[in-house]
């Protein structure tokens, strides 16, 4: 405490305190008008860092949202396209099994075909679909065209250009999810499966698998030989019956199988003149034996076989069994494989050298066997595949191009599976990010808000300082203004 | 009678000087280092001379004094050097803060957070030329920061420099001027007869010297007889009698500032006031915040450039690069190339390591690969640009400015990208067209042959071609390179190519399809078996099974893998054929199903991304089908792309030199995000990305954003502190202040009675005159 206080000191203290106040004044104001506790780092260093590592927090949630939008705008063009081409693909399915009615003939076939060629190419337009000039599916290679059309012989042949890998973005700490489709696994084969058989020969695809052809074959079962009964008899006839097979019975015989799967009954008169034979309980045909060399006796089912009825027993009126050999063969004919009648019989094409499984226990009759390798041919083989074999109408028999064409519909519906498999894969991706920009979002709201409580000023709290400031300036403002008007001077006349 | 008169003439004049001094006072209110004087009034003695007994003689003025407490004098100076230190240190660490631009929209933390944000949008969509440019755009914004900072800092470290200066030429001014006033003091005292008084002017004018000087040195004052001082300051005299010492600013050879005094070589060293407070800014705080941001910019650019330089550029392989940092001649011999690169001045240093050179062949996408080992102790320029010259299809050299150059061959690219080979069979080993046998042996190994061993080949079912394995046709027959016995096998065979892949002997016949065929059998000797070559009828197919290798290595460490087929088959239709993939050290990683259930054409994911892809081709365990892949996943473990600035993103390693490398700048598609070389990939982006949060060695384990924060941070605890100190020291500074005014301060009230005192004396003793002449006239009276 100083024992004597000069005029200077008065003046002195006066600005100090003055000063003093306004700065505190200019502090508070500066709060209010910019809404900030922290004007600069010095104000408050230790908030000031935690405000920085805030928002640092922020930018890197701020990134990953950047990246759950990126997934997001890859997923909506791609669900489009996939939906358009799910759409075509079952308009195609229509169309075939149209095509391939019992009505249509060869020319409406081969118009079928050309419509199945429109919608390859569409198809094709669709898998190469594009946005912001980057190709959907491609995996990472999103510059060029993911499926390319090229010739390939008479025919032509779509390959795959793209990428099996996707890149993957972060969307969340340390995960990553796959932005983009790669078109091989939506588009391409399936993966083996079943081999399936559209047949009327009673064949079936055995369980054993094992099968390694690709897309689709035509295999034939053929009738070689028919014997009746005993087969003592020259021709391999029954010696009780007197029935023999035909010349013709080799040839044009449908039916096979082993000892009691057919059947024939044979009346014969009396007279040994007449006779009626029926075929497994079918329609009786009546015979002159004279002329009966080569009776073709049909079943209810149309199956045939073909009689040498002119040495028949007289009087005989009873079942003849048969006994009917066949072979395997490749559509054109080659690699003959007597039929074994067993769970898991081998068909080895010599031209290709693909095995084939075949159940052959049931059997029954000659015909064509269509294999469908399930599985093994992407979308575009399998729609090329259909429109040759509808464009190839008039060269083979309708009922070929039936059975063929079904058994790629097979294919063409595991294609389409997998389409609508990819659509709901995109589904999930779809949901999951919305899951995760909830949290993120969330996340983020929780940070900015703990670096306002740091960085921000309580509106209210900094007005009462800015008006207590005020008060106390306007306080020592007037009493300096007394104090200063003291003087003896004033009061010595 | 007559000593009335003169006493009171003496008071009359005594009044007039007390009022005169009291005007003095009253005019002086304001001045600034002004002391109060005071009177000090003598009585006169009486002079004796007889017995009459006189009364005094009346009074006169002995003394005018300043009103001075010395002591607090002393330590008002000792508080201004704390404060004037204080201060400075606040103000110019204030001045740091502004350059730093903290929490402000283009500071240096904000402009790496953009940079960041714009690489992670680019691991979504590498291929877009807008994030791309937008990638290089927030890069130069950072480049542009850490300059301007650089700069602004340099600033700063400027004004304080010529703070500094134009603080030592006050100090030398002040100095000669206390000198001076010493000089008067002494004589204004001597020429008054030793009056203390009489100097008071000069005193305060001195004093006034002092308070200045102590807020830049802190000072210590030794008062003489005579009235001078000697200052004192760093232990050397600043002023002494009528001599003032000169202080004079130098810099040793780093550009550090030091304070000499006067001819002399030693450093002075202040404790208070704004001179060290100014050399601890220039010295310290300044070099050691410039040197933090030269660490940043150099740890952030080695960072990227490490990754970058080993990516895959969406432009493609590089048709020519050159280095960016150039070998410095540090043995002075004029050659920059000769000098090892441990020693070539590269700011950073390579270590011993393998780089892994990838040439890709423009057309079919082949790569080949070369390492180059690297020994900073030994490796120079020169052998460097050798070593990879000497690799195919690549010229390279070190120029005179001390760079690498590399360029390729027409219709070839190169980089330092881990980038796999998607056509690994070169040697059509594996499956091949053509009657192919390979060798079963470990790669690499030695054969123990001897000299005249035979065995002989029927080349496409033909007529049997002997092979006679001569000591002159190998370094040491017993032990024989797969190089030296290829050699022989094509000097002496027709019909087929021999050749080597991956270490291995592979004997290929010429033509192809199932026609082409190769049977070995042994002669003399079993040569055939030491080599590891099958005796078994080998034959061609119609298809190749042709591996192309797909997808991008995602391990990190350098391995292969070596594919072998395990049994015999056709591809796609044997049942159960299998290959079998084993890494470097022979341990199998994988098992793929190439039989039935595989459709040729197929992907097949072998591990660690590697995706093979196979044809319906023929392959044979025992003809020894395999082909060998690559994998890199460390391809520059020297370091040495970063240390000399090649196929980087950045160039420069401080605040001041960091910028965009010229291959990069301004070239969008030539920035490598990718690790393999399909448009979308995005392998050295993520990595790339994810430097935002990675903590950094160099950085003490702290991120860059971090470092930069912290950074920011302390500078602002230093403001803080500096800012409570200077408060502080204000407070004292004020408190001592108030303690002189209150002894040396005017007080007007205090005058104001100091005059109505000395007027009433004035007015008695002029009373006392009229007195003392009334009674005189009346004598006269008397007289007369």
């Amino acid at each position: 405490m100083t024992l004597r206080i000069s005029s200077n000191s008065f003046y002195l203290q006066a600005r100090a305190n003055l000063n003093a106040n306004l700065l505190r004044l200019a502090r508070a104001q500066d709060e209010v008008s910019s809404g900030k506790k922290l004007q600069r780092p010095s104000d408050n260093p230790a908030a000031a860092s935690r405000v920085l590592a805030r928002k640092r927090d922020e930018s890197s949630l701020d990134r990953l949202l950047a990246n759950v939008a990126d997934a997001r705008s890859t997923i909506d063009p791609a669900t489009g396209a996939l939906q358009q081409l799910s759409n075509l693909l079952s308009d195609v399915e229509t169309q075939v099994l149209d095509a391939i009615n019992g009505a249509r003939n060869a020319s409406d076939r081969r118009t079928a075909g050309n419509a199945i060629d429109e919608a390859i190419k569409q198809a094709l337009t669709i898998a190469n679909s594009s946005a912001d000039g980057r190709f959907l599916f491609g995996g990472t290679r999103t510059d060029q065209p993911p499926f390319v059309e090229s010739a390939s012989g008479t025919s032509d042949v779509v390959a795959f250009n793209g990428s099996t890998t996707t890149r993957e973005v972060e969307i969340s700490r340390g995960a990553f999810l796959a932005t983009g489709s790669s078109g091989e696994a939506l588009f391409g084969p399936t993966g083996r499966g079943r081999t399936v058989f559209q047949t009327e020969t009673g064949a079936r695809a055995s369980s054993s698998g094992g099968d390694n052809g690709i897309g689709s074959t035509l295999l034939r079962v053929k009738h070689t030989a028919t014997t009746y009964g005993d087969g003592s008899l020259p021709g391999g006839g029954d010696s009780a019956s007197g029935a023999v097979p035909s010349a013709s019975s080799a040839s044009s015989d449908t039916v096979i199988g082993q000892a009691g799967t057919h059947k024939i009954h044979l009346t014969v008169s009396a007279d040994g003149v007449t006779g009626t034979v029926s075929l497994d309980g079918g329609p009786a045909v009546a015979f002159v034996t004279a002329g009966a060399s080569d009776t073709e006796v049909a079943s209810t089912v149309g199956d045939t076989v073909h009689l040498d009825l002119t040495g028949v027993t007289a009087g005989f009126d009873g079942d003849v069994s048969l006994v009917s050999q066949g072979v395997l063969t490749n559509e054109a004919g080659l690699g003959s494989t007597p039929i074994t009648y067993g769970a898991n019989q081998t068909f080895t094409d010599p031209t290709t050298q693909v095995e084939t499984h075949i159940d052959t226990t049931n059997v029954v009759r000659s015909g064509r066997v269509a294999v469908t390798y399930k599985g093994t041919q992407g979308l575009f083989e399998t729609l090329i595949a259909i429109r040759d074999d509808l464009r190839q109408a008039g060269s083979r028999p309708a009922d070929e191009t039936t059975d063929l064409v079904r058994g790629r519909l097979e294919d063409l519906r595991s294609s389409r599976d997998a389409v609508i498999s990819g659509l709901s894969e995109l589904g999930f991706r779809s949901s999951l990010l919305d899951g995760t920009e909830t949290r993120l979002q969330d996340a983020k709201d929780t940070v900015t808000t703990a670096r306002a409580r740091d960085e921000d000023v309580d509106i209210g709290e900094a007005i009462l300082k800015l008006q207590t400031e005020e008060t106390h300036l306007q306080t020592g403002l007037q009493l300096t203004a007394r104090l200063f008007n003291l003087s003896l001077s004033n009061f010595l006349s | 009678m007559m000593l009335g008169f003169d006493i009171g003439l003496r008071a009359l004049l005594a009044s007039q000087i007390a009022l005169d001094v009291t005007g003095n006072n009253v005019a002086n209110v304001d001045t600034p280092g002004f002391t109060r004087r005071s009177i000090r009034f003598a009585a006169l003695s009486p002079t004796i001379s007889g017995p009459r007994i006189q009364a005094g003689r009346g009074v006169e003025v002995s003394d005018v004094r300043r009103v001075v407490n010395d002591f607090v004098t002393a330590r008002l100076q000792s508080s201004n050097s704390s404060l004037g230190g204080a201060e400075v240190q606040r103000d110019r660490l204030r001045d740091i803060e502004n350059v730093l631009g903290a929490g402000g929209d283009s500071d240096l933390g904000t402009s790496l957070d953009s940079l960041f944000s714009s690489l992670s949008a680019l691991t979504a969509e590498p291929d877009s030329s807008e994030r791309r440019s937008s990638a290089l755009s927030s890069a130069e914004a950072v480049v542009r920061e850490f300059r301007r900072l650089s700069s602004d800092l340099a600033g700063v470290d400027a004004d304080v420099g010529s703070q500094l200066a134009s603080s030592i030429s006050e100090v030398n001014r002040i100095s000669s001027t206390i000198a001076n006033l010493n000089v008067r003091i002494r004589e204004a005292r001597a020429a008054a007869g030793g009056n203390v008084g009489a100097s008071a002017e000069f005193e305060d004018a001195r004093d006034a010297a002092l308070q200045e000087l102590s807020k830049i040195v802190d000072v210590q004052t030794v008062t003489a007889a005579d009235g001078t001082i000697s200052v004192i300051s760093a232990g050397r005299l600043l002023a002494s009698g009528s001599r003032a010492g000169t202080l004079r600013l130098d810099t040793t050879p780093s550009g550090e500032f030091q304070v000499k005094y006067g001819s002399g070589a030693d450093p002075l060293t202040f404790r208070n006031g704004q001179l060290p407070a100014l050399l601890d800014l220039s010295s310290n705080k300044i070099p050691g915040l410039r040197s933090q941001l030269d660490d940043l910019a150099k740890n952030l650019a080695l960072e990227f450039n490490r990754i970058h330089a080993t990516g895959v550029r969406l432009s493609g392989p590089l048709q020519s690069a050159t280095s960016s940092q150039p070998a410095i001649d540090r043995n002075g011999n004029g050659d920059p190339n000769d000098d090892v690169l441990a020693n070539a001045g590269l700011p950073i240093d390579p270590k011993s390591g393998v780089l892994q050179v990838a040439v890709v062949n423009l057309a079919t996408g082949a790569v080949d690969r070369t390492s180059i080992t690297i020994d900073p102790q030994t490796t120079t320029m020169t052998s460097l640009a050798a070593a990879v010259d000497a690799i195919a299809h690549i010229r390279a050299q070190a120029d005179d400015s001390g760079r690498l150059r590399i360029t390729a061959e027409s219709g070839y690219g190169f980089e330092f990208s881990p980038r796999l080979d998607p056509l690994p069979d070169r040697a059509s080993s594996f499956g091949s067209v053509h009657g192919t046998i390979t060798s079963t042996a470990t790669p690499g190994s030695t054969f123990a042959l001897a000299n005249g061993n035979t065995l002989s080949v029927s080349v496409d079912g033909g007529a049997s071609q002997t092979v006679t394995f001569n000591s002159g046709d190998f370094a040491d027959i017993s032990q024989a390179t797969a190089d030296e016995v290829a050699a022989v096998l094509n000097a002496q065979l027709t019909g087929t190519s021999a050749s080597v892949s991956n270490g291995k002997v592979v004997l290929a016949s010429l033509t192809s399809g199932p026609s082409s065929s190769l049977a070995i059998t042994d002669g003399i000797g079993t040569p055939a078996a030491t080599l590891g070559l099958s005796t078994t009828l080998e034959t061609g197919s119609t298809t190749s099974a042709s591996p192309r290798i797909e997808g991008s290595y995602s391990g990190t460490t350098n391995d292969s893998f070596t594919f072998r087929a395990l049994s015999n088959g056709t591809i796609g239709l044997t049942a159960g054929l299998q290959v079998g993939v084993f890494d470097a050290n022979d341990t199998q990683v994988a098992v793929l199903d190439v039989g039935s259930t595989y459709i040729p054409g197929g992907a097949l994911t072998v591990a660690d991304g590697v995706v093979v892809r196979f044809s319906a081709g023929a392959i044979s365990a025992t003809s020894g089908d395999s082909f060998k892949l690559d994998l890199v996943g460390q391809p520059d473990t020297a370091d040495i792309l970063p240390a000399l600035g090649l196929a980087g993103f950045f160039t420069g390693a401080t605040a001041d030199t960091i910028a965009i490398d010229p291959s990069v700048d301004g070239k969008p598609s030539a920035i490598a995000l990718g690790l393999g070389p399909d448009a979308g990939d995005n392998g050295a982006a993520v990595r790339l990305a994810a430097l935002a949060s990675r903590r950094l060695d160099g950085l003490s384990g702290l991120s860059a954003s971090e470092f930069h924060a912290a950074l920011v941070t302390g500078v602002a605890q230093d403001v803080q502190s500096a800012d409570q100190v200077a408060t502080v020291q204000q407070s004292v500074f004020d408190g001592l202040s108030k303690e002189r005014e209150s002894v040396s301060g005017v007080s007007l009230d205090e005058e104001m009675v100091n005059m109505i005192q000395f007027q009433r004396s004035f007015e008695s003793a002029a009373r006392f005159i009229s007195v003392t002449n009334q009674v005189s006239q009346e004598l006269l009276n008397l007289i007369r």
